[in-house]
């Protein structure tokens, strides 16, 4: 399958190339717009970093050499891992789940899921204030049951960043993977059961294999997706969880050290871009 | 290897009623076609053979093991779907070895009978390919190596070659058959497509909404068709509806007797007589037992050509001719034929058909 696409993409380059052109004219002036009132900005600010107050790398090399902005950086991977971790743990069996019931059930277990999309980011994190706090409903109901002797710390905390996190990002795993489930002909399950697989090898040696690009894609979005987090690690961290949108802000509304926010800005957009790059390598071998 | 044994099987939806008490046999080694159009419950049956649909009642022997009860995984068949349904993430190899992996064989064992198995469908060296990167031919052998690897006891096939184009479909008939004769295995294909019927079986089950027509070798089938159903539903079937005079059969609403042999009908009785269009011969002139019909038009199919006819009272022939130029529109022909290739359907196909007129069918080929 990976093989033949880069093939056929060689194989008529021209005639695919011209017709983009003549569709893509009409999207130059957008084009150019995005360009001169987005992009520059951003090139310009990220050259900061290199260019402020004169062609330098003294941004860059304290940077490295201070160890509280490497620990954020490391911290920021690290949650981001998490929550990946935990989105998939979560998703993964969720998404089987849902794949498995009937049309109108699919539908409400869909809905559900989707809920927090129609939710502000910001009220659903103080929401979790609310429920987790040490006199919130989960703390109660854990002393009430004798489950627990003192409160459960799980606000300001890499929990409570972890719970919010993974609460916004799960959508964004569930939702592609379920479509790349519900795709596979269950004509490969029939076939795998009259040559001899019990449902255990059914599932390992056939259906998680072909999930498994949706899956490794859904949860590589999900950590791209946690590092740029700022409401959420500023709220249920309580500033004792930093993340790099949290230092930036430091770094620029209170400082201000805007070649410094540059460096560690550009980091980042390099970063994402790697990983959106196997992103899109995962995807492309599944499709 | 082992025979398969219908035992009143059905299988009911609610109210409607996909298969109804089908009982049979299907010999060890032998090559059996379930013939139906679609909707006739012949993709059901093969689903209870495989395990995948359960049966509303009776049981299925496979092999003299009552499987009724039996997931797919312990039937010992070997299935091919019409869609082939290779695992795409698997190589050929892994695919053929598939079979033999989920039955823990030793890896040396493993790698020496999935090369037989490619060998045998001549497949070798494709090992490290994808389905995805192979013709629709060879798909279909990587299916069929991948359902014979483990040498199941029987062999069940879906509308093998209805993916493939026309020309590669008399080629893989061929295999398929030489390959099944060479193994000996147990058969079961189920197809709507007449042509794959009758070249690949030893013997035909026609299946029409959930009941069966009739059971028999594909040329008695062809030859002898049990009812109006059969007789159109395989080939071309000119049908000739009358009254059985002496030396023949009085068409209806016409004086014109035509040949036919009463096998021992009475006099007077109903009959309708089914002529193949191979079998009418255009005769000089009027000969007793001919009968006189308009040509219409040719079809012309390259080995062969088709005459389209009418007689006066409207009713539609079709003949088959060789290379013989077509005669002008218009043109009366006399149609003859020999009265033993006349059959005359049984009584129960006759009674069920009486009131509706007597026509040529043409169906699909």
């Amino acid at each position: 399958m990976s093989a033949t696409v880069p093939a056929l993409g060689l194989a008529a380059p021209r005639p695919a190339a011209r017709r983009r052109l003549g569709a893509g004219a009409y999207a130059l002036p957008l084009l150019a717009v995005m360009l001169v009132a987005f992009n520059l900005p951003i090139l310009a600010m990220l050259a900061q970093s290199f260019l402020s107050p004169e062609p330098t790398v003294a941004h860059w090399a304290e940077l490295v050499q201070t160890p509280l902005y490497l620990r954020v950086l490391g911290n920021t991977f690290w949650l981001a891992a998490i929550t990946a971790g935990v989105c998939g743990l979560l998703g993964y069996p969720l998404a089987f789940w849902i794949r498995t019931l009937s049309g109108r059930a699919q539908l409400v277990a869909l809905t559900l899921v989707l809920m927090p999309f129609w939710i502000s980011v910001l009220v659903r994190t103080y929401a979790w204030i609310v429920v987790l706090g040490n006199g919130g409903m989960v703390n109660r109901s854990l002393l009430g049951l004798g489950l627990a002797e003192a409160p459960v710390s799980f606000l300001y905390n890499t929990l409570g960043v972890t719970i919010g996190t993974t609460n916004v990002l799960l959508p964004f795993l569930v939702l592609p993977l379920l479509a790349a489930m519900m795709k596979l002909d269950e004509r490969l399950f029939q076939a795998a059961a009259t040559l001899g697989a019990s449902q255990r090898a059914i599932f390992w040696r056939v259906f998680f294999p072909l999930t498994l690009p949706a899956f490794a894609a859904g949860i590589l979005l999900v950590f791209i997706l946690t590092l740029g987090f700022y409401v959420t690690p500023a709220i249920l961290g309580g500033g004792r969880v930093p993340m790099i949108a949290n230092m930036l802000d430091v770094l620029i509304n209170l400082m201000p050290r805007w070649e410094l926010a540059a460096a560690i800005s550009t980091l980042l957009l390099v970063a994402t871009l790697g990983l959106f790059a196997l992103y899109r390598a995962i995807g492309a071998r599944g499709a | 290897m082992g025979d398969i044994v219908f035992d009143g099987i059905e299988k009911r939806y609610g109210a409607l009623v996909a298969v109804e008490r089908l009982s049979a046999r299907v010999e060890q080694g032998e090559f059996l076609t379930i013939l139906g159009p679609s909707g006739s419950g012949k993709t059901t049956v093969l689903s209870m053979v495989a395990g995948l649909t359960a049966p509303s009642a009776g049981r299925i022997h496979i092999a003299g093991r009552d499987v009724t009860d039996l997931p797919p995984q312990e039937r010992r068949i070997g299935l091919v779907f019409q869609s082939y349904a290779l695992f795409p993430h698997l190589d050929v190899f892994r695919n053929v070895a598939f079979p033999l992996a989920v039955r823990g064989v030793p890896r040396e064992e493993m790698s020496r009978r999935v090369a037989a198995a490619l060998a045998r469908v001549r497949l070798t060296g494709l090992e490290k390919r994808r389905p995805a990167q192979l013709s629709g031919g060879q798909q279909q052998r990587v299916a069929l190596a991948r359902a014979l690897v483990f040498e199941p006891d029987i062999l069940l096939l879906d509308e093998p070659l209805g993916a493939l184009d026309r020309k590669l479909r008399e080629e893989v008939q061929v295999e398929l058959k030489s390959l099944q004769r060479e193994l000996g295995i147990t058969t079961l294909l189920v197809t709507h497509d007449q042509e794959e019927a009758l070249s690949l079986s030893d013997r035909l089950l026609v299946l029409n909404e959930g009941a069966v027509q009739q059971v028999g070798a594909p040329d008695a089938v062809y030859r002898r068709p049990a009812s109006r159903f059969v007789a159109e539903f395989l080939g071309i079937a000119n049908l000739l509806q009358g009254r059985l005079v002496r030396g023949g059969l009085r068409l209806e609403g016409s004086e014109a007797v035509v040949a036919c042999d009463a096998a021992g009908r009475p006099e007077g009785a109903l009959a309708t007589a089914v002529i193949r269009p191979e079998q009418i011969r255009i005769a000089a002139g009027p000969v007793p037992g001919s009968l006189p019909a308009q040509f219409r038009q040719a079809v012309y199919l390259g080995h062969l050509q088709r005459w389209h006819l009418e007689t006066a009272q409207g009713l539609r022939l079709i003949a088959q001719a060789g290379a013989a130029i077509p005669p002008q529109p218009g043109e009366v022909l006399h149609l003859a034929w020999d009265p033993g290739d006349a059959w005359l359907l049984p009584e129960p196909g006759l009674a069920a058909s009486a009131a509706a007129a007597t026509r040529a069918a043409l169906l699909p080929a």
